[in-house]
């Protein structure tokens, strides 16, 4: 598969549970060989759902390119431990969904714990046991391999490889560029949460963009926006949020409110924790495609180029980031495919001043980028007459700022 | 001879005329047709001889480069026909090792091991053993695609695993293509000697895809036969099994993959005591994402046999009941009813849990409810009951009172009935944003880079049309820029001849210079053996279709809308670039043209001796709000006599009248993909005759939606998402007329209801912000567009409703005469056979009432006019309800009427019966 990387996940055995006289105790494997976490959670029915949630995430997908014969392989969630919350993250398999669930300080009572990020085994027969969980049962959560060493296991080991899109990376590197551009726009209560969720269409066109619309008595999805609204297409993947409804005390809303179709992330919040849900703009779009770093690694700005690793996430309800370091390489990441682009062209000397315009020339014609009277650069491209600047810069654009530096320099 | 002799002396005359380079060339491609004959020969002695080993010690070490002309060559030389079914098996070794293909190396798999299958010949194993493990992994990477089954391929793969020549494939369909492995064959005898194919049988209830090759597995296999493939016929077997299954169906699969594990599930047929021994997993298994999966496992929790935890049953049971799916919810009730009675449930923990369910938004489920909750009160503790008080006090305004009663609960503060709302008289809208004018070539070429390939504002176009009259395209590096985006060629600007997207794109076209067909001014009609025959008008061009014997075909004038606005296009053609001044540009984004700004305009007349283009002043004058033309035309400053003909100019004063408008239900004609039947259309009767270049006459001759009933969405786009964009025009020149636009949409709306994607939110804004009032055909246009199976035009439709609602342009009680006659037959028992979905009109009301208090009244009055023909309406009963709904909610007693109070006081229990009797209480 073309632009993906092999990633073998190597675990020293399936994670695993046991329910017995009525504790359960929840053994998440890791990849990595350290112990992330060892504790009691205060309420195991809403760690459960929650991790279920996340589970089941990777080997959803919303939307299938026409003519695409390749099923990508569900991605494992990855575990962040760090002290302000522990947090679990999957990815769905088109890219456009992310679920993490924080498990608050308040709702575990630590006895280990270490700060990093590592992939987590949620495998069927974990699934099976999670949903058994009951409200009041005890449950220990340990993330760690339990010391095993996976050699003595001698092909026993919990194998799975998995080309790993690097556009799963590259989701992850965007969400929290997006994210931190969201605001508060909406809250309802569990009432409220659970009408909308059930007014949800089943399937919506795949490029169609709603309005969430707070109303008195709730939230309406519309087809156009209203004051106070923000934009969603595919609602219908916020369903993802149903199987934590029974436990949900509210939701929150965050978005851009406006015109266009934007991010939006749903956060419901759960007796000590939360699942927040993003949505990239629609449900054709990943999150990788959204062009959200850009600006910043044409500027080789430090921060973006660690970002662009995935190694840095937003929590929209604290506001604020945390580190993620993912257990891959950086070696697993080739550069952003557009910005690749628009350096060739700048190599190639495609890029020609023409007054205050420029030309660029590709194998598919000259495409005339303008700088308007706001600043904004302007292209002739089907790129951008398609998504205009939503998406961030196109190639053009790109390799135009690309070769100013070049001549500033 | 002679022949053969004088093309190989052309033959030499074109060798003497080639490059030295090109000679090499042909020699080399002699010699390598010559080697792959020979080998294709020896390959060919083997073959007859039936000898694969001799097939494989010949095939196996063939560069890639050579396979391909091999593998044609072999064609050449072997036999087609006589083969025995050795040197058949023989010939397929050889096509596998010469294949390029993953589908021809497939189809040599298959026939190899054609059913009844056999393990993979040893010859083949030698192929792959002799060509090495870089090729065998290529092959299996592309046999394994999983959109790609064959159940050969898997039986092949199988072998090259075990022969230790493969990896066993890591994708998902490797374990579900294992279930389909062996049809018609004994699997449980095969999964005895083969534990890898166990394995897989057994790894398939975790991937998906595996339940729907489970639903085919039952045309090929006998169900018994994989049941005991799968448990291996023991006791252990079936419980694992058992457990496999219930895990399977808490996957987040789709609804179809999993309603074939359910089948499956049948088919093991699991006893009460199997199922008692996994309680807690399909209790479980109530909270999973699936209906399927919830529906299996409340079937089998409902068993007389299986007990479960009660406890657990209660705490899952509130994920249920918010689920949307009622029947789920109806069930959950019976089951937690039955266990109650049985004495498994506290009542206090019941009674908490029911308490969550009861929900004013879905009043039906709330009752059964109640019923349960009847039950379980008296027993039930203070502070249990205390919380359905706080419950039912907090979520149910106007029927907490009844509620609390009927339930035996002290009466609390109940929440406040809404307050009466007048309806709100019509108010002066705000003007809508002004349109700017395109400023400069390079906004325009953005404009028109943007409209053909994504969703532009209505407005949008008519700027384009625009800067194309104002600007030329003389900058080459707009051509450049724009001439890729509408080359001839582009294959997604192919559109069918009069759409809005065709007929633009050849417009900018002949401003790039670049040739345009002719352009057209009728409908093509055909008649014959397929079409009921008609007579061509006088003086038709009628052309016998060569391919269809007794067809005729030919072109008639027409005035439908999506002629008439491809006409308009036409008449640009001739003006692109000219620097012109069009005086049909609107001002407002609505479509509407400032009355000064058209005098201003039509200040600067055209050279002398010359007249305005009759579709641009023609669409200038539809787009002036009539009263502002009355004004103008009684102080001097307008005179349609110097503009259009005296008929033009009647018919013109007829734009917006109210009282003109006629339903009728009338025969629709038959055509080949749409057959006769009876629809609904409005008409103004006796309205003059249209023409193709007369906007206003075209426009408001509303006989064309009789006559031309299918011209009016034939020409629609329908190959594409975009095929609303000639509706929205449309919406863009009717802007004083809304019931006039909703005339001419009626057919595409009754015809199109069902297409999955309509592009049709700018119709619906302009219905819902038309500051012209709106009648029956507009009213109609709304019933029709609430119905549509696209989400997007159903969320429309209920803000356009709202819209309306809260401007006072929209008269509850029209729009009840709409639902009515659009959905109710006549006392003739006569109706339209293209009714709009119930079911999708009263969600699409229940959505608007939603928006506001003006919306939820006009939603209410219209019900109200609905109900006096629901009890001959079938399926009713939803609408019904709705009308109780938001009458107890707003606090109005609704009479009923005679129907439906014979309904309400019958002994039924129907649905529409309780829902009768439900709004009659309101009276009360």
């Amino acid at each position: 598969m073309a632009n993906s990387v092999d990633v073998l996940y190597r675990y020293a055995r399936p994670s695993q549970g046991r329910i017995s006289d009525g504790a359960t105790s929840v053994e998440l494997t890791t990849t990595d060989t350290t112990v992330f976490l060892d504790a009691h959670a205060e309420r195991s029915d809403v760690v459960a759902a929650g991790l279920l949630a996340v589970g089941h995430l990777p080997g959803t997908r919303f939307y299938v390119p026409p003519g695409s014969f390749q099923r990508l392989q569900a991605s494992d969630p990855i575990v962040t431990a760090d002290p302000d919350a522990l947090r679990f993250e999957s990815l769905s398999a088109c890219c456009g969904v992310t679920a993490r669930l924080d498990v608050l300080p308040s709702g575990l009572d630590i006895s280990r714990a270490r700060h990093g990020t590592t992939n987590v085994d949620i495998n069927p027969a974990l699934r099976r046991l999670l949903a058994q969980v009951r409200k009041g049962d005890p449950m220990r959560l340990s993330v760690a391999d339990e010391g095993l060493d996976v050699r003595t296991l001698d092909g026993h080991a919990h194998e799975r490889k998995v080309s790993l899109p690097q556009r799963w990376v590259r989701s992850l590197a965007e969400l929290q560029v997006l994210l931190a551009q969201l605001s508060l726009v909406a809250e309802v209560d569990t009432m409220g949460l659970r009408a909308f969720v059930r007014s949800l269409p089943r399937s919506t066109p795949a490029q169609a963009v709603f309005w969430v619309q707070p109303l008195r008595s709730g939230l309406r999805l519309g087809s156009s926006p209203a004051p106070g609204s923000v934009a969603v297409g595919g609602p219908e993947r916020i369903r993802v949020l149903e199987s934590v409804l029974r436990h949900a005390t509210g939701l929150r809303v965050y978005g851009q409110v406006g015109d266009a179709a934007a991010t939006s992330c749903w956060v419901v919040d759960l007796p000590h924790s939360r699942l927040s849900v993003s949505l990239s703009p629609q449900t054709t779009r990943g999150f990788s495609g959204e062009g959200a770093l850009l600006e910043d690694l044409v500027d080789a700005n430090p921060d973006a180029l660690e970002a662009a690793h995935g190694r840095r996430g937003f929590d929209v309800a604290e506001q604020r980031y945390f580190d993620r370091v993912l257990p891959f390489g950086r070696d697993v990441l080739s550069e952003h495919p557009r910005l690749a682009r628009a350096q060739r062209l700048v190599l190639d000397g495609a890029v020609v001043a023409d007054g205050a315009d420029h030309s660029v020339r590709t194998s598919g014609g000259r495409h005339l980028v303008r700088r308007g009277a706001d600043g904004a650069e302007r292209c002739t491209c089907t790129w951008y007459a398609k998504h205009g600047s939503g998406r961030g810069p196109c190639a053009h654009v790109l390799a135009v700022r690309l070769a100013d530096r070049r001549t500033d320099g | 001879m002679a022949d053969t002799e004088s093309r190989l002396g052309d033959d030499d005359q074109l060798l003497a005329a080639l490059t030295e380079k090109q000679r090499s060339l042909v020699r080399r491609m002699e010699r390598l047709q010559a080697m792959a004959r020979a080998d294709a020969e020896t390959i060919s002695r083997a073959i007859i001889a039936a000898d694969q080993a001799a097939v494989v010690e010949a095939v196996a070490p063939l560069p890639a480069g050579r396979r391909s002309d091999v593998g044609s060559a072999l064609y050449t030389v072997v036999p087609s026909t006589g083969l025995d079914s050795e040197q058949t098996a023989a010939f397929a070794i050889a096509r596998l090792g010469t294949a390029t293909e993953a589908w021809d190396m497939a189809s040599s798999l298959a026939s190899l091991l054609a059913v009844p299958a056999t393990e993979a010949p040893p010859a083949v194993l030698d192929l792959f053993r002799a060509r090495g493990r870089r090729w065998t992994d290529s092959v299996v990477r592309g046999l394994f695609r999983p959109d790609w089954y064959r159940g050969e391929v898997w039986r092949a793969v199988a072998a090259l695993v075990q022969a230790d020549l493969a990896d066993e494939p890591d994708s998902p369909a490797w374990a579900t293509w294992s279930l389909h492995a062996y049809p018609w064959e004994d699997l449980p005898g095969r999964v005895r000697s083969d534990p890898q194919l166990a394995r897989s049988l057994r790894h398939a209830f975790d991937v998906p895809g595996a339940g729907l090759v489970l639903s085919v597995c039952a045309s090929t296999q006998r169900p018994e036969s994989l049941v005991e493939a799968l448990t291996g016929g023991t006791d252990e077997g079936r419980a694992d099994v058992l457990d496999a299954l219930i895990g399977t169906l808490g996957n987040p699969f789709t609804e179809n993959d999993l309603r074939g594990w359910k089948e499956f599930a049948g088919w093991l047929a699991p006893t009460d005591d199997e199922l008692a021994g996994h309680a807690a997993s399909v209790v479980a298994l109530l909270a999973a994402p699936s209906r399927v999966s919830v529906g299996w496992a409340q079937a089998a929790l409902a068993r007389d046999g299986v007990r479960c935890d009660a406890e657990s049953l209660v705490d899952v049971s509130d994920a249920v009941l918010a689920r949307p799916d009622k029947g789920l919810v109806r069930a959950q009730l019976r089951l937690l009813q039955r266990r109650y009675a049985e004495g498994d449930l506290a009542a206090d923990s019941l009674v908490r849990v029911l308490a969550q369910g009861l929900d004013p938004d879905r009043p039906d489920l709330a009752r059964a409810t109640a019923a349960v909750l009847r039950e379980a009160l008296p027993a039930a503790g203070p502070e249990a009951r205390r919380d359905v008080v706080a419950v039912i006090d907090a979520r149910f305004s106007g029927t907490g009172d009844a509620l609390r009663t009927e339930l035996g609960l002290p009466a609390g503060a109940s929440a406040a009935v809404a307050e009466p709302i007048a309806p709100p008289t019509p108010v002066d809208l705000p003007r809508a944003g002004a349109v700017e004018s395109v400023r400069d070539v390079d906004e325009l070429v953005d404009l028109l880079a943007r409209i053909p390939v994504g969703d532009s504002a209505p407005e949008d176009l008519e700027r384009a049309l625009d800067g194309l009259v104002r600007f030329r395209p003389e900058d080459a590096r707009t051509l450049t820029a724009l001439t890729h985006t509408f080359h001839p060629d582009q294959p997604t600007l192919t559109a069918p001849d009069w759409t809005m997207a065709a007929s633009f794109v050849d417009l900018v076209r002949a401003w790039l210079g670049v040739p345009v067909g002719a352009a057209v001014d009728g409908v093509r009609r055909r008649g014959g053996s397929i079409d009921r025959p008609e007579d061509a008008p006088p003086g038709a061009a009628v052309a016998p279709e060569p391919w269809a014997s007794g067809t005729l075909t030919w072109r008639e004038p027409s005035w439908v809308p999506p002629m008439l606005t491809y006409r308009r296009m036409v008449e640009l053609r001739a003006v692109v670039g000219s620097g012109a001044l069009l005086l049909s540009t609107p001002t407002s984004s609505d479509g509407s043209i400032d009355g000064e700004a058209l005098v201003r305009r039509l200040a600067q007349a055209p050279e002398s001796g010359a007249r305005w283009a009759p579709h641009d002043v023609g669409t200038a004058l539809l787009r002036l709000e009539p009263s502002t033309r009355a004004e103008l035309e009684a102080v001097g400053a307008l005179s349609l006599h110097e503009l259009v003909s005296a008929s033009t100019a009647d018919a013109l004063r007829t734009l917006g009248v109210e009282d003109r408008w006629v339903r009728e239900t009338m025969d629709r004609p038959f055509t080949h993909y749409a057959p006769a039947g009876r629809v609904t259309g409005w008409f103004v009767p006796g309205s003059a005759r249209g023409a193709p270049d007369d906007p206003v006459l075209g426009w408001l001759d509303t006989s064309t939606v009789r006559t031309g009933w299918h011209d009016h969405f034939s020409v629609v786009d329908w190959h594409d998402a975009r095929w609303g964009a000639g509706p929205r025009h449309w919406a863009t020149v009717l802007v004083h007329d809304p019931d006039l636009l909703g005339a001419h949409l009626l057919p595409l709306l009754s015809m199109y209801a069902d297409r999955p994607r309509a592009d049709l939110l700018p119709v619906l804004r302009a219905l819902g912000s038309s500051r012209a009032p709106l009648h029956g055909p507009a009213s109609a246009a709304l019933v029709r567009l609430a119905a549509f199976r696209d989400v997007t035009v159903r969320t429309g439709a209920a803000e356009a409703l709202a819209g309306a609602a809260r401007s006072g342009r929209l008269d509850a009680d029209v729009l009840g005469e709409e639902l009515l006659a659009l959905l109710v037959p006549d006392a003739d028992g006569v109706a339209d056979d293209l009714p709009p979905k119930l079911n999708r009109l009263v969600e699409t009301l229940t959505d608007a009432a939603r928006i506001d208090d003006h919306a939820e009244a006009a939603v209410l009055g219209a019900l109200r006019v609905l109900m006096t023909g629901a009890h001959r309406l079938r399926g009713s009963a939803d609408a019904v309800e709705l009308t109780a709904q938001l009458a107890e909610r707003r606090g109005i007693g609704v009479e009923l009427p005679e129907g439906l109070a014979a309904v309400a006081a019958s002994r039924s229990s129907s649905h529409l019966a309780v829902a009768a009797r439900r709004l009659a209480a309101t009276v009360r």
